[in-house]
């Protein structure tokens, strides 16, 4: 990319690098894209209120030189709508002048440092909104030259502490005169590497029932209004029953939430921009296809490993 | 949201066909009523003859699909063919992409990379949730490609583990995120044993984790493979001394599983879309998987009678008994009897009986029930220990207990032939196992008789609502067919004891042999009657009480008596056969109508004959010790073989006659013993020898009629053995009453001429030897007899007879020389008169040794000249036949070596004769 750039006379001759304090010790946190499980990025994580201070390395070409209006870096909290830029907010901006205008050349380094800056919310990668943190490096340029631009994101994370109450989910529900059934999860809050305990009991069978799935669904809810946006996945689907059963039958649940990397805490009216919430959906499948789910809520937690 | 509310915006958007209550809701696929219906009829019409394709290729269905319509079975033949063939293809579809699964399974092995290891594994076990479900025979196909592949892959994972790659908690919780339930819970399991192996202290809690499980498939056919792959881990770590696992506890995971196999493998049998007959079929196909865990108890190391009456039984017996599933009852307790020690089933024999009695009707019980006993009798015979064993644990008595209760409780879905048999096999299992106790197999003939009795009234009942008719024509006796089984095992229970016992006398002791004799036919009747008698081991004198000889008799009456309507048959035989083939025409209705049933009594009369044979043996079981309790039993005897009717009263009273002649002797013997101790012999005239000789004079007349030959036979035999006795008040009463009945029946009875001479020749030896008549008397059935001699049909006979008559009047006690040789002249003349010159020529020889002998008793009434004319006679005969015929000489010969018996022996008696000239013989 830089050097297609280049080609056009449009690249800039110098390179932006950012080295982070303690960056080699420092945890990381992979972000993983919002539905399938993906891999995306891997971030340096950072907790509520550290420090974010390192270097900024700016390298110019040899025998160049780049004339520059100041540069600057800026520590952003941002909630970006990938599809309504317009309702985007950056909710934290902090801006640290690193030089005045001159002129560059050669390799120079800039030490920075954002003590205690506040960090609120958590890095969130969804479908229709997306909360990051980022350094953004600044090169600024003489009026009708485009400024240079690096960004270097971060990762945030909290680390919850465990509920104190932490009721089970139980419930009976049924379709009058065929299908009756009682469920259990021991946990309505659960962490992300948690394991969802339960047991299915069915009362009364008299549909011929194919399978039963657990399902894991994540609603993501974006705006007010008549704004407001909800997208809902299924991140999960997880087997547990095969064939038909009987009454009286008991169905264990055990579901390792591990294997589902794209969890992410539940997020409650982030800055009262979205939410994100998490439900368990039981669904039974009947020979027809037909299906009969029960969806709950769950809240999903990080704790600190 | 409480489940209770309805909610309406559910209610609005379903089907009518289901009300929501709570929210689970119902979403998905349309669906199309016709297409399913369609789909529906399509697959029921197809599915019974698919059953027979199955069967013919498997096992053999007890019953095949009853349709009537040809047309309609040949097309649902084909739609079977059809969707067998469906089956067959989805199932090497899947098979092949089981293979090729499992060779990047083995690859990613090769690379050493768990994760994708792991994915392929589960990619291997997507075969095994093919769905829909196939017949077990081909699901099973898949599963032993896959448990091949979870070999490897547990070696796999327990290299893994050694190597320190992966803790075996690690991969114990990472199986477990495979998304597929089957698959998962095959991954478990295969974890879970290498888990086991690493952390024994664990075992217990990783079967348990286990078992719990997999409940997740409720699939009856994939379930009960997943918990057979189960059983066969278990087993293998089982195998292993340190499993970390006691006996009770294995034992506890082996029941867990199986009753939860046994829910699974009864709900085979609710399948709503398959074919009842075919939903059997396939059940039987993979009852082995359910049997797996019994076995596997079975053979546990460390399994101790306590353990298995205390824990394993109860457990076992009260899934069976819970479970309302005739195949399942049948085959689990069939699974228990085979399955575990002879002992441990005596220890807990009564509890089993309990339960039998709590299976539900429709069981086989003959199966079940038959298996223990058989399975007892082999066991008792193995030794005597065992023997003792099972005697001292009272084995019979529990069965005697509980098994009125087990047959009622099975009530009327328990047929005839199921009981029958099962008493057969307890019958058989108590002679082994109690020989002497006859009363026990008695009891069990009570129980046959209880089951027939009830069956009767059963089948009264059910032919009263037929109709009347046939109620009362089967009114009094259950009917079983010619050869039908039922036939079959009764007559097998009657005679089972026979020859186990191989003794009349203990077969005596069972009192309801009799009875559950009448149920049989009774050509049967007979047969049991006859293997009685034939099944004692020798005729050893052993019945020494009237009562006991009642009884037997009572057992055998089907032999001894005659049949209604007998005689009647036996008749029209005789006058069928006596029908001169000219007139055959004649009465043509009367031979077809009853062909057959001559053909039976033709047949009949060899085997007829035989038994009765046997009847008249009896005579020889008696007891001989006390010769006037023994005439007690001979009268006994009589009584009953008069019953039989002339048919068989001519084999069956000879022997009883040879008995009381003998008898008579005795008595005769002792009496005059008796008589030398002292004269005041109070001896009842009962008892006497006398009597019993008019006892056994008697019995001859009644068999006369019948018999005749042989009768006459007897009264010369009774003749000679009164002769033996010489009875104080002295006359000869009896010993001529004995000849005047022989010659009675020669001259009413006998009519053909070659039997008559043979009769009168018997007699008049028989004459010749007794001494004891009156000289009147002896004088009168003398003459008689030369009257008798001189009226036979030829001259040869008549010549013969008149011969032998001379011997009478020369005896020791009557010597009248002159009425010797006139007997002789006659018999001379006859021989003369008659016209074969070869016949001649030896009766010529006979009367000169008869003469000779006489003449050389001292009977000098024959005179020289009669010798003379005797010797011309044959040389002039024996001349005219000439060289060529062999009888001339014969006929030559003899009277040569009489000639020369004249000169060499008794050369002196005949010295004037051999003077004669004209005796030259060459």
């Amino acid at each position: 990319m830089q050097s297609a750039l280049e080609l056009l006379g449009l690249g800039s001759s110098c390179s932006i690098l950012l080295v982070l304090d303690g960056a080699d010790e420092r945890n990381t946190m992979v972000i993983y894209s919002p539905t399938s499980h993906k891999r995306v990025d891997e971030l340096p994580l950072f907790g509520e209120s550290e420090t974010v201070s390192g270097k900024v390395v700016i390298s110019i070409k040899k025998g160049k030189s780049l004339q520059h209006m100041g540069i600057r870096i800026e520590f952003i909290g941002a909630i970006e709508m990938l599809y309504d830029r317009e309702s985007s907010q950056e909710f934290t901006s902090l801006v640290r002048e690193l030089e005045d205008p001159g002129i560059l050349a050669g390799t120079r380094q800039y030490p920075f440092a954002f003590t205690n800056v506040e960090k609120t919310y958590d890095t969130y990668n969804g479908v229709n909104v997306r909360l990051r943190y980022f350094l953004r490096v600044t090169i600024q340029r003489p009026p009708y030259i485009p400024n240079i631009v690096k960004e270097f994101d971060i990762a945030v994370a909290h680390f919850q502490e465990e509920p104190q109450v932490n009721n089970s989910i139980r419930m009976e529900v049924g379709i009058e005169d065929s299908l009756h059934i009682e469920f259990e999860y021991k946990k309505s809050k659960l962490h992300l590497s948690d394991v969802v305990l339960g047991k299915v009991y069915f009362l009364q069978v008299r549909i011929k029932i194919k399978r039963m799935e657990l399902e894991i669904k994540r609603r993501e809810s974006v705006g007010t209004g008549v704004h407001a946006m909800n997208e809902t996945d299924t991140l999960a689907k997880f087997e547990i029953m095969d064939g038909s059963p009987v009454r009286g039958e008991s169905i264990p649940v055990r579901m390792f939430l591990s294997a589902y990397p794209s969890l992410t805490p539940t997020f409650k009216n982030i800055n009262n921009k979205f939410s994100v919430k998490y439900f368990l959906n039981l669904v039974l499948v009947d020979e027809d296809d037909r299906r009969y789910f029960k969806q709950h809520e769950i809240f999903l937690w990080r704790c600190a490993t | 949201m409480e489940p209770s509310t309805p909610s309406t915006v559910n209610n609005t958007r379903k089907k009518p066909t289901g009300k929501a209550k709570g929210d689970l809701r119902r979403s998905g696929s349309s669906y199309n009523v016709h297409r399913r219906n369609d789909a529906l009829k399509r697959r029921s019409a197809s599915l019974s003859a698919l059953s027979k394709i199955a069967n013919s290729s498997d096992r053999p269905s007890p019953t095949t699909t009853g349709t009537n319509n040809t047309d309609d079975n040949k097309n649902k033949e084909n739609d079977v063919a059809t969707e067998f063939a469906e089956q067959q293809k989805r199932m090497r579809e899947t098979a092949q992409e089981l293979r090729k699964n499992s060779v990047l399974l083995r690859q990613a092995m090769e690379k050493d990379d768990l994760e994708q290891v792991l994915s392929r594994a589960a990619d291997v076990l997507q075969a095994l949730r093919i769905v829909p479900t196939i017949h077990p025979r081909l699901y099973y196909e898949l599963y032993l490609a896959v448990s091949n592949e979870l070999r490897h892959l547990e070696w796999f994972f327990l290299d893994q583990v050694k190597k320190n790659k992966v803790t075996a908690l690690r991969l114990y919780e990472q199986v477990q995120e495979t998304p597929h339930v089957v698959s998962r819970l095959y991954l478990l399991v295969v974890a879970g044993a290498v888990y086991m192996g690493v952390e024994r202290t664990l075992t217990k809690s990783i079967l348990k984790d286990l078992l719990e499980m997999c409940a997740g498939v409720q699939d009856p056919l994939k379930g009960l493979f997943l918990r057979g792959y189960f059983t066969q881990i278990l087993r293998s770590k089982l195998s292993d001394t340190e499993s970390g696992l006691t006996t009770t506890e294995a034992v506890e995971f082996l029941l867990w599983n199986f009753e939860e196999a046994n829910r699974l493998w009864i709900r085979m049998q609710y399948e709503v879309n398959k074919e009842r007959l075919r939903r059997s079929e396939e059940r039987r196909q993979v009852e082995t998987l359910v049997g797996l865990n019994i076995s596997t108890i079975a053979h546990l190391n460390d399994l101790t009678v306590s353990l298995y009456s205390s824990v394993i039984f109860p457990a076992i017996s009260q899934q069976i008994c819970s479970c309302h599933d005739p195949m399942a009852q049948e085959y689990l307790a069939d699974c228990v009897v085979q399955a575990f020690p002879d002992e441990y089933h005596l220890q807990t024999l009564s509890e089993f009986l309990t339960m039998c009695m709590k299976l539900i009707p429709g069981v086989s019980i003959r199966q079940v029930i038959g298996g223990l006993a058989e399975r007892f009798a082999k066991f008792a015979t193995l030794s005597e220990e065992n023997r003792k064993l099972v005697e001292d644990s009272g084995t019979f008595l529990a069965l005697e207990r509980h098994l009125p209760n087990i047959l009622s409780s099975q009530g009327n879905s328990l047929s005839l032939l199921d009981i029958l048999s099962t008493l057969l096999s307890l019958t058989l299992f108590t002679l082994k196992a109690y020989p002497r106790q006859v009363e026990y197999v008695d009891t069990l003939l009570g129980f046959a008789i209880d089951a027939l009795r009830s069956n009767h009234s059963f089948q009264n009942n059910k032919s009263s609502y037929a109709s009347d008719e046939s109620s009362t024509m089967r009114k009094n006796l259950l009917i079983l067919e010619e050869g039908s089984p039922e036939e079959r095992l009764i007559v097998r229970l009657l005679t089972s004891p026979l020859e186990e016992y191989k003794s009349i006398t203990m077969t005596l002791r069972l009192g309801n042999f009799s009875s559950l004799l009448s149920f049989l036919r009774l050509e049967m009747q007979r047969f049991v009657a006859a293997s009685l008698l034939r099944n004692q081991n020798e005729y050893r004198p052993c019945i020494g009480a009237v009562e006991t000889l009642e009884k037997l008799f009572e057992f055998i009456r089907p032999l001894v008596e005659e049949s209604p309507g007998e005689t009647e048959l036996i008749q029209k035989i005789a006058n069928l056969t006596q029908i001169h083939p000219f007139h055959a025409h004649l009465p043509r209705e009367v031979v077809k109508v009853s062909t057959t049933k001559v053909r039976v009594a033709e047949d009949d009369s060899g085997y007829f004959e035989q038994v009765q044979l046997l009847v008249a043996k009896i005579v020889y079981l008696l007891d001989e010790t006390d010769s006037s309790s023994l005439f007690g039993l001979y009268r006994v005897v009589r009584r009953y073989l008069y019953r039989g009717g002339p048919r068989r009263t001519c084999i069956t009273l000879p022997p009883l006659t040879f008995a009381l002649l003998r008898l008579a002797h005795r008595r005769y013997k002792e009496e005059t013993n008796s008589a030398s101790l002292s004269d005041n012999n109070s001896e009842s005239a009962e008892n006497s020898a006398q009597h019993i000789f008019e006892f056994a004079l008697e019995t001859l007349s009644s068999l006369s009629e019948s018999n005749v030959v042989t009768s006459l036979h007897l009264y010369l035999q009774g003749a000679l053995a009164v002769n033996e006795c010489a009875f104080r008040n002295n006359n000869d009463t009896l010993l001529y009453e004995f000849f005047a009945r022989a010659y009675l029946l020669y001259e009413e009875e006998i009519a053909d001429s070659r039997v008559q001479f043979s009769t009168l020749l018997l007699i008049i030896g028989t004459l010749r030897c007794v001494y004891r008549l009156e000289p009147d008397n002896y004088d009168t059935l003398c003459s008689k007899a030369v009257k008798h001699a001189a009226k036979l049909l030829t001259r040869a006979d008549q010549c013969l007879a008149l011969c032998a008559c001379a011997q009478l009047f020369w005896t020791p006690w009557l010597m009248d020389a002159s009425r010797t040789f006139s007997c002789l002249e006659r018999a001379f003349r006859c021989a003369k008169s008659c016209l074969s010159l070869e016949e001649r020529s030896l009766l010529l020889v006979d009367v000169l040794n008869a003469s000779m002998n006489l003449y050389e008793n001292g009977c000098m009434d024959i005179h020289l000249q009669f010798f003379v004319d005797i010797i011309q006679h044959v040389q002039q005969v024996t001349n005219r036949m000439g060289n060529e015929s062999s009888i001339g000489k014969a006929a030559s010969a003899r009277l040569r070596r009489a000639l020369n018996y004249m000169r060499k022996v008794e050369a002196e008696k005949y010295a004037n004769l051999l003077r004669q000239p004209n005796l030259l013989v060459q």
